[in-house]
């Protein structure tokens, strides 16, 4: 069906291209113009793309030899070494040197053309003049731009895929902790968002192209760094930000399918910066001093309030109060007078200090958790050079990150060391090598990170830190982050890659490819015994135990690489041809070993060795392999039509043989319509249509899910006569015939360029379906005693679009720019063996994200409401109070329940919202002015609504230890609060008002500011005193301003936590002052 | 030429390399296959191991198994039941103890133990715990659900019987009988087995127990619409006396006693090492240094665990001439004013199940010990003592055990055996005074009691079952006393179908008011500590205050879930009354 409807698209397509063709030659070939636009003062001939100069009569005509000299700097004045100068016509040429300067031998007439990457072409016609000075400027528009893409590169307006590029200056000089931060919200369908571990200190984010790809939640794209694949998207944290020359995120089939296996979900391809291209050095410092704060804390209710929050709260439960009025007294005292009244007193036997019910201090726990600024630094040096046929780049860097936890420092830690070696051996066989290392460390408490959050909370004001004796609450996190040992981690990775390239004839490159990466992770934990001081100088033991364990893992991946590739261009490039084929094979191994003993001599010397408790060990062996042999076609009739096939026939070690291989092809063309000779508009510089279809498939699933395994674990929760027994348990069961996941794209997209490329527009449409995936385990009767393995069994489809406009102006010596993007994608399922429609988990024409609630009616304002309304005992049998939640009876039977939850039965529930992130906008603003430069980043999500549960929202839950006070629970329902907000606090069954529900729905959308920097670089004249080649220095900041309608004590982009929601490190709010130096 | 060269060999090496298919089958390294495994009967043993961790034992920051009873009218917990109150008024999507893993579990054993090669005996014996523990995961699914499918073998999910339909009660207790009877006569005597293993006496044990609870349930549920299909509860009460009768004839087991009445029972719960407790049949052992340990004595008798003992279970507590509080010359309710004087000329076991001014809590060795004085009624909830009565049963005095505990937990004991014995014939009409003296007269003894004289038995004016007899009534008594706060109360109430014993009525706790603690505690009453209008703490007041609401038509069994109804296709039906 699909592929029937596909083929008429593409019949019509080709239909329309031969009428538009037939149309251009016969009516408008005649009227071809040229715009040529010379300004004789500066000998300067600014040529638009589809001018041709040979066909031009030059006005003069003389043939003497000449030796022209001059300089080639960028627009700002600065000297460009390696420009290309190229005399039009003939295959004479030179570069700049170091310093810009360059000496060719031209014929008065010759048209010297000069070509630097990265910088508009400029062309000048040789006249009077021996010297000729030439300033280049930024190719910030879309014309001439260079896009890296699979095993190659194209020029923008060749692309047929939907790719979109991130450059150097949209990541240089930004505070940020890791590439990550640095992407957000560059690049549209591409939706980096904060997990689990939040603004921790070397923390990652998760990185998603084109939404939900994958119910299995293996959807994450595939990482390549300089033709390395990455094992995981967090390792792009390991790199340098400023190493990186360019980004490239190839989001359709079409230009993913080169690269097979792993990047059905979309591609990032970095390139790092490399070698200069003429003689000489370069050296480049930079570095910027961080100054970082919580972006986002609650506010805890002072303790007379908490006090009475919570004593409410257990009297509506039906419970005594928490505080007792002798209690209650002192929290009044202390608050009024903290310097005459201790924050606590002794228990009754005088050996500890009251805590909680019994204390009453006034703390608010997140201040005293958090530091309020912590200082951070990065620096890196780069020399890049050449010297005779070696172009050389190396690179350094270091970002120490200290996290924000006033106790037990944490802190993150990043090396990197970045070289590539360009060496031209002869005419016909080149090679490169690239050495990128990198080493990261944590270091921080060894007290549960998770934990330690899910506490803050529930650390109640009342409780003090530091006792009346001096010595820190027992009662807190503080001893153990402090004394309670320390866990350090160590991550290395060595990635080398080595190419030797072969250029037997003119056109055809053959590169043989070596790939090696060696991980090796390091971690010890090592959890000391901590004890604080009672109130009589007695010991409290907090913690009477110790032990140590350590870990150590190492993978490694080895992947040789062959790849045959020709280009062709035929009768003056009106037909050109260009082919690869390529062979790829992978192999993955890791291995690991852990070990721990309780029971250390002295938790002075942390060490397994200097224990003396029982052995503990594990290992872990694994591996997969994969397969691939790839091709592709490209032709395209002058830049105007554009045609590329790819093909891709794959295997993975994952399936079993007969499932194991499988052949993914794809299609793409293009039509730059303004390359017709009809196209008279001249604002309009390019308008190419786009269209690509493809297959690929995803093997992103764990090694050996064909094979029947029996676990065999350590350490039964039993101890025997000779310790903790081993024991084995049941296999899970199988798919045999688990194979590919299979991910179909078709994209439709229209790339604009206008008025004289300072308007650019790019517009894709797409619409990606995933058949065969790896679905979650179907539900099937409890009498099975096992989940249902994972097999491929569902089917999804995700619709979306993206949109990128930029514009870039320059008034004299005032440059602005601006890039906005948006997108969208929504994702559906089509197919899932759900028959009976049950709500908790997937089933057909289900829209990913969508949340299921009540409608809130309000809050009972009193009993005649409750006596009146739905009957709520068949979902709450205990009595329901003026203040608790009114339910809509949305099924009108009478009462409120959850039906037998299906979506034919979903009881008083209904689809209250969606949680996918919506309408991902990025928004990049830019202006400079005789050396100084203002630049901004504004991201955010348009739509998306959350339902978040637990303390933090609601302050009270089930129990008080599970319960929160800020200062927004007090909004609570009273008789004389009739309007509020929350319902009345209850610390019984307070579920009952916190179901899911209309009335606590977030709006989670938000706006931020995400950067914002002052830049001044320093004129020539003052840097000539100085020797530098530049220099500048700049002030930024980070995560600045946020707009958001979500509740106060939640930041929009970490609503997550690994205890709940909120319970998460906070991101942060960054100011930093730094430099750029060029000697 | 040279170029040439180079470029054809690696077009070779690629040639020669992707010929290589083999290099794509990748096999685990760190895990067996089952093909692999199934050969000793090591193999079987390590299987079976999984299952040891399914006993309830101490575990974590709570009062361990001394605080189950919190599910029954013998503890009053600040966290209310909610099963008793009657508010779990919905059944529950997913979850709710329908699992069926430990089955699956099982089966997956029993599918693949024939080809072992080993000693015949060891095999046996395994063999022996698999039937055992199968037993064992089938009882407490038909005491949470009564009718079941019955799985017995590991299904697929093509396998028809994922839509099995529920089989009368009777009919699955007959096959987990049967298990038994397998389990009994191939498990190893406990002198031969492997210790903190199970072993045949074991097995007559959970025999004895599950008859039984069935032979009761079909007894006292007959009529209703729980009834078991066809009423067999006459061979179940013979086959619990038999199962019974043949472990107390067989002589291997002996109570525990020193002579000590005032401390023997105590002692009984806080040993580290039951290794030489005869009476102790299976226990869990604990061992900080394999960081295997609990934190029971953290709360008992520290604190009061957030619970207290009821007054119903200090009253059912008979006085020291053998006879109930209400009928007792030795009993006045003056003894009612003091913690120090209620347990005055009560069966010695009260004194050691409830706290009294005095008791040691932390045995420094002398110098500040710390000694019961009042409950814990200004705690947080957590610790808090609910009903003026603190648990003082399982809890030890030993300071090294305040924060990392290594208290053994029983699982089986004699003393268990010896009440479903009495009970049984009891209930078969057909107990003897042989049958007492063999049987509860020896825990009595024990305990410093009179022995249970048929014939002399006084009746209980408060008796808890009115309409049955003298001797049932006290039996049940004894039960009660004996195993107080070990977690056996909820099953005896829902077998003996007493929800007469609760519904509509609130736990009280001791009579605060016009008592010696009145004046310390004078602030405290009234707002935190709720007492009745007789004087009596009263924690419930506010929460239920129309008492337990359990629902006698439906919370007997538990609901099976919504899911498992929709995703059965009908063939499962649920619960009466749910």
């Amino acid at each position: 069906m699909e592929i029937k409807k596909l083929k008429m698209k593409i019949s019509v397509f080709i239909l329309l291209f031969s009428i538009f063709q037939i149309t251009a030659t016969t009516v408008h070939s005649k009227t071809t113009s040229i715009n040529v636009s010379v300004n004789s003062n500066l000998n300067e001939i600014s040529i638009d793309e589809k001018q041709n100069l040979t066909t031009k009569n030059s006005p003069i005509n003389v043939t003497q030899t000449v030796i022209i000299t001059g300089v080639v700097s960028d627009a700002s004045g600065n000297p460009l070494p390696g420009v290309s100068i190229m005399i039009v016509g003939t295959t004479k040429g030179t570069d700049t040197d170091f310093d810009g300067n360059y000496t060719i031998e031209a014929k008065k007439g010759d048209v010297l053309q000069f070509s630097y990457m990265g910088m508009k072409t400029k062309k000048v016609s040789v006249a009077n003049s021996n010297t000729i000075n030439v300033s280049l400027d930024d190719d910030s528009s879309a014309l001439e731009e260079v896009v890296i893409v699979g095993y190659g590169t194209q020029k923008k307006v060749n692309l047929t895929g939907a790719v979109s590029t991130v450059s150097a200056e949209q990541i240089e000089s930004r505070p940020v902790s890791n590439v990550m931060n640095a992407i957000q919200g560059a690049v549209p369908n591409m939706l980096l968002s904060v997990g689990n571990s939040g603004g921790e200190p070397g923390a990652n984010m998760a990185i998603s192209i084109r939404g939900v790809g994958s119910l299995s939640g293996n959807d994450s794209p595939y990482v390549i760094v300089d033709g390395m694949p990455l094992d995981n998207p967090n390792e792009i944290n390991n790199i340098n930000p400023e190493d990186i020359a360019n980004i490239s995120v190839l989001k359709d089939a079409a230009s993913t399918a080169i690269y097979g296996s792993k990047a059905a979900f979309g591609v990032i391809l970095i390139t790092t910066k490399s070698g200069s291209a003429t003689d000489g050095v370069n050296v480049t410092y930079s570095n910027n001093f961080i100054f970082a704060s919580p972006l986002k804390l609650p506010e805890m209710m002072n303790s007379v309030d908490f006090a009475n929050f919570f004593n409410l709260s257990a009297t509506n439960g039906g419970s005594g109060k928490v505080f007792t009025d002798e209690v209650m007294a002192r929290i009044i005292a202390y608050a009024a007078d903290p310097v005459n009244n201790p924050n606590t007193v002794p228990n009754a036997s005088g050996d500890r200090y009251q805590q909680y019910t019994g204390s009453n201090a006034n703390t608010d726990w997140f201040d005293a958790m958090y530091k309020d600024v912590v200082a951070r630094q990065q620096h890196n040096i780069s020399l890049s050079g050449k010297q005779n046929k070696v172009k050389y780049f190396l690179s350094g860097s270091f970002f120490d990150q200290d996290g924000i936890m006033e106790y037990g420092d944490d802190e993150y830690q990043r090396y990197t060391l970045n070289s590539k070696i360009d060496t031209e051996v002869n005419d016909w066989f080149s090679m490169n090598a690239n050495i990128r290392l990198s080493k990261t460390s944590i270091e921080r408490p060894s007290y549960d990170r998770g934990l330690y959050l899910h506490n803050i909370a529930r650390r109640w004001p009342v409780n003090g830190i530091i006792m009346p004796n001096g010595s820190y609450s027992d009662g807190s996190e503080i001893p153990f982050v402090m004394d309670g040992g320390r866990y350090n981690d160590d991550n290395e990775t060595t990635n080398t890659n080595l190419n030797f390239i072969f250029e037997p004839i003119k056109d055809l490159k053959v590169t043989a490819t070596l790939l090696y990466r060696n991980t090796q992770y390091i971690y010890s934990n090592h959890n000391a015994k901590v004890s604080t001081t009672g109130p009589a100088g007695n010991e409290i033991i907090n913690r009477s135990w110790n032990d140590v364990s350590k870990y150590a893992s190492k993978s490694t991946y080895l992947s040789p690489n062959l790849v045959i590739s020709y280009n062709k261009s035929l009768n003056n490039e009106t037909h050109n041809f260009s082919g690869v084929v390529g062979f790829q094979q992978e192999e993955d191994k890791y291995t690991n070993l852990w070990g721990k003993r309780n029971d250390l001599i002295t938790d002075n010397v942390p060490s397994i060795s200097t224990a003396v408790g029982d052995d503990q060990t594990d290992d872990g062996v694994g591996h997969y392999a994969t397969r691939g042999y790839f091709g592709r076609l490209s032709y395209d009739y002058q830049g105007k039509y554009l045609i590329e096939f790819n093909g891709r026939y794959d295997a993975s070690s994952k399936f079993a043989r007969d499932d194991r291989w499988a052949f993914f092809p794809s299609v793409s063309a293009g039509y730059n319509l303004a390359k017709e000779d009809f196209w008279n508009v001249d604002q309009i510089g390019m308008l190419k249509l786009r269209f690509s279809y493809g297959n690929l498939g995803n093997q992103n699933v764990s090694n050996y899910l064909y094979v029947p395994r029996m676990p065999v674990n350590t350490n039964l929760w039993w101890v025997t006569d000779s310790g903790r027994p081993n024991y084995t348990t049941t296999p899970g069961l199988i798919s045999s015939d688990i194979t590919w996941e299979k991910v179909s794209t078709t994209n439709f997209g229209v790339d604009v360029s206008a008025m004289n490329s300072r308007l650019s527009a790019s517009l894709d449409v797409f619409t990606r379906q995933t058949d065969d995936m790896f679905g979650p385990a179907e539900k099937y009767p409890g009498l099975l005693g096992t989940g249902a393995p994972l097999s491929n069994n569902a089917s999804l489809e995700t619709k979306g679009f993206g949109l990128v406009v930029k514009w870039n102006d320059e008034i004299n010596d005032f440059k602005y720019g601006a890039s906005f993007n948006i997108s969208n994608a929504k994702t559906t399922v089509l197919e899932y063996k759900n028959p009976n429609n049950l709500l908790n988990t997937y089933r057909e024409g289900q829209t990913i994200g969508e949340i299921w609630g009540f409608e809130t009616v309000g809050l009972y304002q009193n009993q005649e409401e409750i006596d009146n309304g739905a009957d709520q005992s068949t979902m709450y049998g205990g009595v329901w109070f003026p203040g608790d939640v009114q339910y809509k009876d949305i099924n009108d039977d009478g009462h409120i329940d959850w039906g037998d939850s299906t979506t034919d039965n979903p009881g008083d529930r209904k689809i209250i919202g969606n949680s996918t992130p919506q309408y991902q906008f990025g928004l990049n603003m830019n202006a400079s002015y005789k050396g100084i430069d203002l630049a901004m980043i504004w991201q955010g999500i348009g739509k998306r609504d959350l339902y978040i549960g637990g303390p933090y929202m609601f302050g009270v839950q089930g129990n008080l230890w599970q319960s929160a006070g800020f200062v927004d629970h007090l909004d609570y329902w009273s008789e004389t609060n009739t309007d509020a907000y929350y319902a009345r606090p209850s610390f019984r069954s307070s579920w009952r008002n916190q179901e899911t529900q209309t009335r606590y729905l977030q709006n989670a959308a938000y706006l931020r500011l995400k950067n914002i920097s002052l830049g001044y670089t320093f004129p020539k004249t003052i840097l000539e005193t100085l020797n530098l080649s530049k220099l500048r220095v700049f002030v930024s900041g980070e995560n600045v301003l946020t707009f958001t309608k979500m509740a106060d004590m939640f930041d929009p982009e970490t609503t997550g936590g690994y205890w709940g929601s909120g319970k998460i490190y906070p991101l942060q709010k960054v100011l930093a002052i730094g430099m750029n130096v060029q000697f | 030429m040279k170029k040439y060269i180079f470029i054809m060999l690696l077009l070779l090496t690629v040639v020669s390399i992707s010929c290589d298919e083999d290099f794509l089958d990748r096999f685990p390294q760190d895990e067996i296959s089952p093909q692999d495994y199934w050969k000793s009967p090591n193999d079987l043993k390590l299987y079976l191991n999984q299952f040891y961790t399914s006993f309830p034992v101490h575990n974590g920051w709570s009062g361990g198994t001394f605080e189950t009873d919190n599910n029954s009218d013998n503890l009053a917990s600040f966290w209310i039941n909610e099963r008793f109150v009657g508010n779990n008024t919905t059944v529950p999507n997913t979850g709710g103890g329908w699992d069926w893993g430990s089955v699956r579990a099982i089966n997956f054993y029993l599918e693949n133990n024939s080809d072992i090669e080993g000693s015949e005996e060891d095999i046996k014996h395994f063999n022996g715990e698999a039937y055992f523990f199968r037993a064992m995961i089938y009882f407490n699914l038909v005491k949470r659900f009564g009718d079941l499918p019955y799985i017995d073998k590991t299904l697929g999910t093509d396998s028809e019987e994922l839509y099995s339909e529920r089989l009368p009660r009777n009919e699955v207790v007959d096959k987990i009988i049967a298990d038994l009877d397998l389990a009994i006569a191939n498990l190893k005597p406990r002198n031969s087995a492997e210790n903190f293993r199970v072993h045949r006496g074991i097995a007559l044990a959970l025999k004895s127990n599950i008859c039984l609870y069935e032979g009761t349930w079909e007894k006292y549920h007959a009529g209703t619409a729980f009834a078991a299909e066809t009423n067999n509860s006459q061979k179940y009460l013979q086959l619990a006396a038999e199962a019974s009768n043949t472990l107390i004839s067989e002589g291997n087991y002996t109570l525990y006693s020193t002579g000590n009445v005032n401390e023997d029972y105590r002692n009984l719960f806080i040993q580290q090492d039951y290794a030489g407790l005869s009476e102790v049949m299976l226990w869990k052992k604990y061992d900080k240094l394999d960081g295997v340990s609990h934190r029971v004595g953290h709360y008992i008798p520290r604190n009061g665990s957030g619970t207290g003992v009821t007054k119903s279970l200090v009253d059912s507590y008979l006085c020291t001439d053998g006879q109930p509080i209400a009928i007792s010359p030795l009993y006045t309710p003056e003894l009612e004013k003091s913690l120090g004087t209620i347990t005055s000329d009560r069966d010695p076991r009260l004194s050691q199940l409830i706290c009294e001014p005095g008791n040691m809590i932390t045995d420094n060795g002398g110098i500040n010990d710390e000694i019961f004085e009042f409950p814990t009624f200004r705690d947080n909830n957590e610790v808090i003592c609910t009903t003026g009565f603190q648990i003082y049963k399982g809890g030890t005095t030993d300071p090294s055990e305040r924060e990392e505990c290594e208290m053994g937990s029983i699982i089986y004991r004699y003393a268990e055996v010896l009440l479903n014995y009495a009970e049984a014939k009891a209930e078969l009409g057909t107990l003897s005074q042989a049958d007492l003296d063999k049987s509860i007269n020896l825990l009595r003894t024990r305990a410093g009691m009179p022995a249970m004289v048929i014939g002399s038995i006084v009746s209980d004016p408060n008796k808890a079952f009115p309409e049955l007899s003298d001797l049932i009534n006290e039996i049940r008594r004894e039960r009660r006393v004996e195993l107080a706060l070990e977690g056996k109360r909820l099953d005896d109430l829902l077998r003996w179908r007493a929800h007469s014993q609760f519904v509509g009525k609130r736990l009280k706790g001791f009579k605060i008011v016009g008592s010696d603690l009145e004046t310390e505690f004078n602030d405290l009453i009234g707002p935190t500590i709720l007492v009745d209008e007789n004087g009596y703490i009263d924690p419930y007041k506010n929460t239920i205050p129309s008492g337990f609401g359990f629902n006698p038509e439906r919370d007997y069994l538990s609901p099976i879930p919504t899911e498992q109804l929709v995703l059965s296709n009908g063939t499962l039906t649920q619960n009466p009354g749910w």
